[in-house]
């Protein structure tokens, strides 16, 4: 009897610890400041894409709708050019509205639908795992009461006196958007994990290493960089995954409310990590989503303890330049009693004027060039040889396309050399690690080190005559082999070649110089190396 | 009631996130539907050691060839520096696209649109300072093309390839005499009521993308 009250007991308080973490009800700061900054993110691609709105999701262009990469073509209805064009602008207008806080719940809800929508008509240039991030939130944004705070909806009850002072609570919602906010957040992160889990090569950087080498994305300067140490991308790799898995726990630790340090740690490593990936991988829009998402973390004492703060006055100076412009701007559209049929009526204008101004500058814009002085565009013909090219049998890969690097040095972590150089000491023991690039066949790989000679241009040389050679096999599922050559003091100092070989093709060559032992005279004994 | 639609709808969400948790963590129907793009969160989805641009192209009557990709009023580079027919990489949209370009050009009759795949090794992507500290040898890239597909003007698909990669990858798996020998005898037999013979293909066999998993790794978005 004492164990089933008990357990009663103990299933009434989780239930009342959930229900507490989901409907508490708190102002909503952070859910306030991301229906600010998270449509001002979005605009950024749905304006540069609007001049193309015909071309992408229209009938009368060439939309790429997701359903057919998933075999179930029909489920997403195309539009015709115009109206494709007036929603489109329709869309930008209710994301300006919603970060404004005009109309909040509406505008959300139409941004939601048309967002979602144009994603799903254009698979190949506008949906992406960040545009269905930003669908989620848009949705959990347009169920909370986001619109309560900082936004015209709320300036204008206040002066029409219907709205109450935050002091009492009267803005108080329950958290729950919030909190599904923050454990989608959490689930993209454990996803993101599972994906990298299943990748082969990630976990020893070859993956990310071609990543870093790969040019769909913007200018990535890092990446660049990083695409040359391997082992760097690896430890990357391993230290972003535990935190991906680790973000759900530390997030959601129970003392965030007393000790802000745990949630706050694992967001600005987060913010770090997807600050970094626009220098190394060129991703621009995703981070900047990423950190409107954050903004759902922000609880109401956490904004209480920021808005103590003396730095935060510029943020003040703002919020007030912002409610003296709108007075200026919408107190002679609107009235000074601020009366709700003026406010939508003129919501219902612009957003008709948008969508037929829209129409409009695209008739006039042409995007098509159809209404040429000589009519539509005229194709120009290929050259031969460019039709040659494209068009001729198919290659097989070149040998030398199937190297990715010839690498010297002396200490190997893992599978990466270390210490790339090129000049090594008498006595030292060197590694040429060779890296192949997938996919290939079964090799056979030769590595020949070759006395380096003058070829009678200043400065110039080439390789001379032969010392060793080493072979090795490596199986196609290999993509690396490693040479070693021990320097003895039978090498004379100088410059010297090594030439890698697949069977008879040349695929490598490396330079590199011997240096003297430090205090030891060079023999000039001339005998061949040890090699393994 | 407005607390029992909202603990509703919470469950259905968490549910919803937990559904595609789990497709994406036991491989499991995460392309069954359209909407399991929207719950499965595989952002890092593999990149190949090759670069690939794809072009659309045009045969008129004469012989004459046509760029159809970019087209010419202009192209759009949705992600950073390339047109948005470089992200089909399952080419299903590719050759449509030409269409939409001839629809509004003037040109001579068209008899075939070509898809073609262009494909070069990653390392010469690098900038030539960081190459010129890496390799001894002058940078050389080779650009390799490969006809993905063949489409008539009525839209008629005439020939469908395999993505370039997994047609090398196929042609390295196949580059074994032994494995060339069971081929040849290990080819399907089809035992059914109404067939009076098996169907023994001639020649070897090469294997399709499908069945190279991880090579066809798409070098997109």
């Amino acid at each position: 009897m004492s164990a089933s009250a008990s357990s009663d007991n103990r299933d009434v308080r989780s239930t009342d610890w959930l229900s507490e973490w989901f409907f508490a009800e708190q102002p909503p700061y952070g859910m306030a400041l991301m229906r600010i900054v998270l449509p001002l993110v979005l605009l950024i691609d749905t304006c540069f894409r609007h001049p193309w709105a015909r071309e992408f999701y229209s009938t009368d262009g060439a939309p790429s709708p997701l359903d057919i990469n998933f075999q179930r073509p029909g489920m997403v209805f195309i539009p015709d050019g115009s109206l494709a064009v007036a929603l489109h602008a329709i869309l930008i207008a209710s994301l300006v509205a919603s970060s404004l806080g005009w109309f909040t719940r509406i505008s959300l809800g139409v941004a939601t639908v048309l967002y979602t929508w144009f994603g799903l008509l254009d698979a190949l240039g506008t949906l992406t795992k960040y545009t269905v991030i930003a669908s989620h939130l848009l949705l959990l944004l347009t169920l909370s009461n986001c619109g309560a705070l900082w936004s015209l909806d709320a300036w204008r009850k206040r002066g029409n006196g219907t709205a109450e002072s935050l002091e009492d609570n009267a803005l108080s919602a329950p958290i729950w958007p919030a909190r599904l906010i923050q454990l989608l957040v959490a689930v993209v992160y454990l996803g993101a994990a599972i994906t990298k889990m299943h990748t082969p090569a990630f976990f020893n950087g070859d993956q990310l290493m071609y990543w870093t080498m790969t040019y769909v994305n913007n200018v990535h300067p890092l990446g660049d960089w990083l695409s040359q140490h391997p082992l760097v991308l690896s430890v990357f790799g391993y230290v972003t995954i535990v935190w991906e898995i680790a973000f759900l726990f530390v997030v959601f630790h129970p003392g965030r409310s007393d000790r802000l340090w745990y949630k706050w740690v694992a967001i600005a490593i987060g913010a770090f990590f997807h600050f970094m990936t626009m220098f190394t991988l060129g991703l621009y829009i995703f981070p900047l989503v990423m950190f409107a998402s954050y903004l759902a973390f922000v609880e109401a004492a956490e904004w209480r303890w920021l808005q103590s703060r003396d730095w935060l006055s510029g943020m003040r100076r703002v919020a007030c330049w912002c409610e003296t412009a709108s007075e200026a701007v919408f107190t002679p559209i609107w009235g000074a009693e601020r009366a709700t049929d003026r406010v939508a009526y003129t919501y219902g204008l612009c957003l008709l004027l948008a969508a037929t101004g829209a129409v409009g500058w695209e008739r006039v814009r042409d995007p098509y060039q159809l209404g040429g002085a000589e009519g539509p565009l005229a194709l120009e013909p290929m050259s031969e040889d460019e039709v040659a090219r494209m068009l001729g049998p198919d290659r097989a890969i070149r040998p030398s396309d199937k190297l990715l690097a010839v690498d010297l040095g002396t200490l190997q972590i893992g599978e990466h050399l270390v210490d790339c150089r090129r000049e090594f000491y008498q006595g030292e023991k060197m590694l040429a690690q060779v890296t192949l690039t997938p996919p290939h066949e079964d090799l056979w790989l030769d590595c020949w080190l070759q006395e380096s000679r003058e070829t009678g241009v200043e400065g110039e040389r080439v390789p001379g005559r032969s010392l060793a050679k080493v072979g090795v096999p490596v199986g196609r599922e290999l993509l690396r082999a490693n040479f070693f050559f021990n320097l003895d003091e039978s090498l004379r100092p100088g410059e010297y070649f090594l030439r890698l070989r697949a069977g008879r093709d040349e695929i490598g060559l490396k330079r590199f110089t011997i240096l003297p032992r430090s205090g030891a005279v060079a023999e000039e004994a001339a005998e061949a190396i040890s090699a393994n | 009631m407005v607390r029992k639609i909202s603990a509703a709808f919470i469950a259905l969400y968490i549910g919803a996130l937990g559904v595609g948790l789990g497709a994406h963590m036991l491989n499991a129907g995460t392309v069954s539907h359209p909407v399991m793009y929207y719950l499965v969160w595989d952002m890092f989805c593999g990149w190949s050691a090759y670069d690939t641009r794809m072009h659309v192209i045009a045969e008129g009557e004469s012989q004459n060839f046509y760029r159809l990709t970019p087209a010419p009023w202009g192209e759009f580079h949705p992600y950073g520096m390339i047109g948005r027919e470089n992200y089909d990489t399952f080419n299903n949209f590719s050759a449509h696209m030409g269409m939409n370009v001839l629809k509004h050009t003037t040109h001579e009759p068209i008899t075939r649109i070509f898809v073609v795949e262009e494909c070069w090794a990653k390392k010469f992507n690098l900038p030539t300072a960081v190459w010129n500290s890496r390799y001894d040898e002058p940078k050389d890239k080779l650009s390799y093309y490969h006809v993905r597909s063949v489409t008539l003007p009525d839209n008629t698909v005439v020939e469908k390839n395999d993505a370039w990669i997994a047609r090398q990858g196929a042609r390295m798996f196949a580059d074994n005499p032994r494995l060339q020998a069971e081929a040849r005898t290990g080819a399907p037999v089809i035992v059914a009521p109404g067939l009076s013979s098996s169907h023994r293909p001639e020649g070897v066999r090469i294997p399709t993308a499908t069945s190279l998993g991880q090579m066809l790794a798409p070098s997109a978005n």
